[in-house]
């Protein structure tokens, strides 16, 4: 091997080395540029841990370009190694500069006797280990981060760098670049936004929504939620259309390895907002005249459609009463964000009556032709009609009608009772029919007693006297059936103003007339049906009916004033409870209140740890998350949405994570001072 | 452990207290079978106030229209996502009555959701006593008072598969609105279903 060989190999050694720092070198630029991008928090779109290591590449390939050119001049290579290998004493400097042929074999047999290579070969390679050793060591460093960021979670500081788990690029990704078009419904009026690579989109409910990107290797599969949505591809794109849901859903896409979610965040359209302004308050008027000014103020967010006032008057009292419903000021058409609705309320062409009542309320719709339309109605304001005996007090709380009144319309049930005896008359023989009659006049007798009880209890008042009940400590015997017969007629016939109750005669006789009737009509069907015809009687049942519910019609008479509260004696009750018929049903434990949000935080945490090694799958937890905490938007649920925005477009999101967290684990429990000793609670 | 107190609803609009002995029957009766450690006297809540969430089971009943104002809609919502029973009474045994209407309206729209039939085998008709044909029904449907009808179902809302509102046009107010010591003059007590609405509140 002639000595240009042999200097040809350490020059290729010596390539080699210099290739070999270089990768040295720049697995190293590769370290610091992470290790930079780790401890630095900054905002920037290009991180700056690449710049560094760009700048560390760049110096070090033309350090080592110059020196790899130093190498190609064989002279400079032999002059360099003469330098470590004296005992060459320049034969080589000078067989490598083109020594005479007389020459050559003295310099060949010089060069033979030195092992220059072996010489040389530390000197080549030594300026390596120093950089190898340092890569090793980043390299264990970086390999050990993760623990360094759960060491610092519980610190406080920042945790996650852009540059985490970042899923490697693919070239020709169809997800690479994501573009979403939303186009609100019409009636909203609001333009078509366009967003590239959002982690959500938020628009109003029903606007129409376009996810498009350029067509990759891999086709695009897309669920709404989790329901497949169908992709249209062309031969440079892929598109998928969808409305906007009412609820927050995901569109995941997935092509190949590579996923992505969006978080479709609905714009509820609320209903109009109104306050009524005027009347101000209920109101309690003496005469129903005059007029009555309505005022409201309605506001929507998209537009008010309609507007108007609704008036219910509600007549009666007790268990009767009846409603007029009408409306004021009706405004159709409207297209304003904010009306002023205003009307004026004649309380003449009501023809209100003592103890009416007039509600007032503001009614609203918006032109919603989506999801709507909503509408909506303000607080309501009564204004009401007093009493002429309310005068002294208007305050007063009415007691229950008394209970009695309920059991008086079985009358219905005798009369089908009746009628249906009447139809079997042909079938029965007589004595079987007239037992079945008088059992009918018993139950007709024993009501027409309750309807006595009733009426001749008022009369007695009145100085009427009548009939007492069974146990009322009176002597019935002291009126006998005819007498009472007698008064309930002259009762019944009394007409002209002393039973005129508008002419201020107490409204006892005016009340108690029809249940005369009645009791006068029971009467006549008693007699009728204890004799066994059905048939004779049951003209005078029907009458007692009508005449009882002309009764229920009648006004009713109620007790002044609160009536006394009931104290349940419960030991007296518990002695005699009946376990008759008890069917106990499986107890089940209610959730802990704060199980949910327990529940929320784990699942926050679950998403954390996953960020640095799976942040796609850690990305679209968040956002489900989110999608949850929407349906009541809190602090959470936005730092949530910040997180996933940085997070998406590669910025750190530490701060909105922290956020997120400290939201989602609520407030820090508030420790009450320990009282003073001598304070009595 | 704190006895169960029977609350009834005080809104502004309407005639909240038109059923002034109901609360004293249903303590009655749930005393009478049951060891629910029962208050012995019922308390009045404001639907505007956070008092009514100190309560299990709210009993709200009327004749007139009812309008929740802002604050009675927002504490009725809350009362409701805590897991509060609401059980409403339309006190005029009528059907498609302003009560009804405006009541309806008002509850879905604090609910968002419509009230819908509550089936005959709810567990609400076996919480205790067993209805097996449902809610039973009241004097006044069967001697034909009001609108001459028997109405076949009680309506409601859940909220995790729990009924939240209970509606009733039955006219239980008026059934059940006597003093309870004249409970002994009847065959069947008539409050029974009462202690269903109580126990339920409790244990579901």
């Amino acid at each position: 091997m002639t000595a240009l060989t042999r200097l040809g190999r350490v020059r290729a050694e010596w390539t080699a080395a210099l290739m070999a720092r270089f990768i040295a070198w720049f697995a190293l630029a590769g370290c610091a540029g992470s290790a930079i991008n780790y401890w630095w928090q900054g905002s920037e779109t290009v991180p700056r841990g690449f710049i560094v290591s760009g700048l560390l590449i760049l110096i070090a390939g033309i350090a080592l370009l110059w020196r790899w050119r130093a190498s190609r001049d064989r002279v400079a290579l032999a002059l360099w190694i003469e330098g470590r290998a004296p005992a060459l004493q320049y034969a080589l400097l000078t067989r490598a500069e083109g020594a005479s042929d007389s020459m050559v074999d003295v310099l060949e047999a010089q060069i033979a006797r030195v092992p220059f290579e072996r010489l040389v070969r530390p000197a080549i390679w030594r300026p390596l280990v120093p950089l190898v050793a340092t890569v090793v060591v980043a390299t264990v460093l970086m390999r050990t981060m993760p623990q360094w960021a759960s060491l610092r979670r519980t610190g406080a500081v920042r945790i996650y760098g852009p540059s985490e788990g970042r899923a490697p690029s693919t070239a020709r990704s169809a997800l690479a670049t994501v573009r979403i078009t939303v186009a609100p419904p019409p009636y909203t009026r609001l333009r078509t936004a366009s967003l590239t690579d959002a982690a959500r989109v938020s628009a109003v409910v029903g606007s129409r929504v376009l996810v498009e990107g350029a067509a990759g290797d891999d086709a695009v599969i897309a669920r709404l939620g989790t329901d497949p949505l169908s992709i249209s591809t062309a031969s440079t794109a892929w598109s998928a259309t969808l409305r906007m849901p009412a609820r927050p859903t995901l569109v995941t896409l997935s092509s190949g390895s590579r996923q992505r979610a969006v978080l479709l965040e609905p714009v509820i359209d609320s209903v109009p907002e109104i306050a009524l302004r005027f009347p101000a308050r209920d109101t309690v008027l003496r005469v129903a005249a005059g007029v009555v000014p309505l005022s409201a103020v309605v506001r929507d967010d998209f537009g008010v459609a309609a507007a108007w006032f609704e008036v219910v008057v509600s007549a009666g009292e007790g268990e009767n009463f009846t409603f007029r419903t009408t409306t004021l000021a009706r405004r159709t058409g409207l297209d304003m964000r904010t009306l002023t609705l205003s009307a004026s309320l004649s309380l003449d062409s009501l023809a209100l009556q003592p103890g009416d009542l007039v509600h007032v309320r503001a009614v609203a719709r918006d032109g919603n032709t989506v999801t709507g339309p909503g509408q909506s109605g303000s607080d309501t304001r009564a204004i009401r009609i007093a009493r002429e005996n309310e005068y002294d007090s208007v305050a007063v709380d009415g007691a229950p009608p008394p209970d009695r009144l309920k059991g008086l319309l079985s009358q219905r049930m005798l009369i089908q009772l009746a009628e249906a005896l009447e139809k079997r008359r042909r079938t029965l023989a007589r004595e079987p029919f007239v037992q079945e009659s008088q059992r009918i006049a018993r139950d007709q007798n024993a009501l027409r007693r309750q309807v006595g009880d009733i009426v001749f209890q008022r009369l007695e008042d009145l100085g009427a006297g009548g009939e007492h009940s069974h146990d009322d400590g009176h002597d019935h015997s002291l009126m006998t059936p005819a007498q009472l017969l007698a008064e309930a007629r002259e009762a019944t016939t009394q007409t002209g103003e002393a039973l005129d109750f508008h002419g201020g005669e107490s409204p006892v006789v005016a009340i108690s007339r029809p249940l005369l009737e009645a009791y006068n009509a029971m009467w006549e069907a008693g007699s009728a049906l204890s004799i066994g015809d059905p048939k004779s009687a049951l003209p005078h049942m029907r009458a007692a009916l009508d005449a009882i519910q002309r009764a229920r019609f009648a006004e009713r008479i109620y007790l002044r004033g609160r009536p006394k509260e009931i104290v349940v004696d419960l030991a007296k009750v518990r002695l005699a409870g009946k376990t008759d018929r008890i069917g106990p049903g499986a107890r089940t434990a209610r959730d802990d209140e704060d199980a949910p949000r327990l529940a929320r935080l784990a699942r926050f945490d679950a998403a954390l740890a996953r960020l640095a090694s799976d942040r796609d799958a850690a990305l679209l937890a968040l956002l489900t998350l989110r999608a949850e905490l929407l349906a009541a938007p809190g602090a959470a649920a936005a730092a949530l949405g910040d997180a996933a925005d940085l997070l998406r477009s590669g910025r750190d999101a530490t701060d909105a994570l922290i956020a997120a967290r400290r939201a989602l684990a609520g407030p820090a429990p508030v420790l009450r001072p320990v009282d003073a000793w001598s304070v009595h609670p | 452990m704190t006895p169960f107190v029977f609350c009834t609803v005080q809104y502004e609009s309407g005639d909240w207290d038109s059923a002034p002995s109901v609360p004293a029957n249903i303590i009655d009766s749930v005393a009478r079978y049951t060891s629910i450690d029962v208050a012995p006297t019922g308390a009045i809540a404001p639907l505007a106030s956070r008092d009514l969430l100190r309560f299990p089971l709210a009993y709200l009943t009327g004749h007139l229209p009812v309008r929740f104002a802002a604050a009675e809609r927002a504490m009725l919502r809350t009362y409701l996502e805590r897991g509060g029973l609401l059980f409403v009474d339309d006190h005029n045994h009528d059907i498609d009555g302003q009560f009804h209407k405006s009541c309806i309206a008002e509850l879905a729209a604090v609910t968002g959701a419509p009230l819908t039939p509550i089936p005959n085998s709810d567990p609400l008709y076996r919480a205790f006593f067993v209805f097996e044909d449902g809610a039973p029904n009241t004097s006044h449907e069967l001697n034909g008072w009001g609108d001459n009808l028997v109405h076949p179902s009680l309506f409601g809302w859940r909220r995790n598969g729990r009924l939240g509102v209970i509606y009733s046009n039955k006219d239980y107010s008026s059934e059940w609105n006597y003093h309870p010591d004249n409970k002994r003059f009847l065959a069947v007590d008539n409050t029974r279903f009462g202690v269903n609405l109580v126990v339920y509140a409790l244990t579901r």
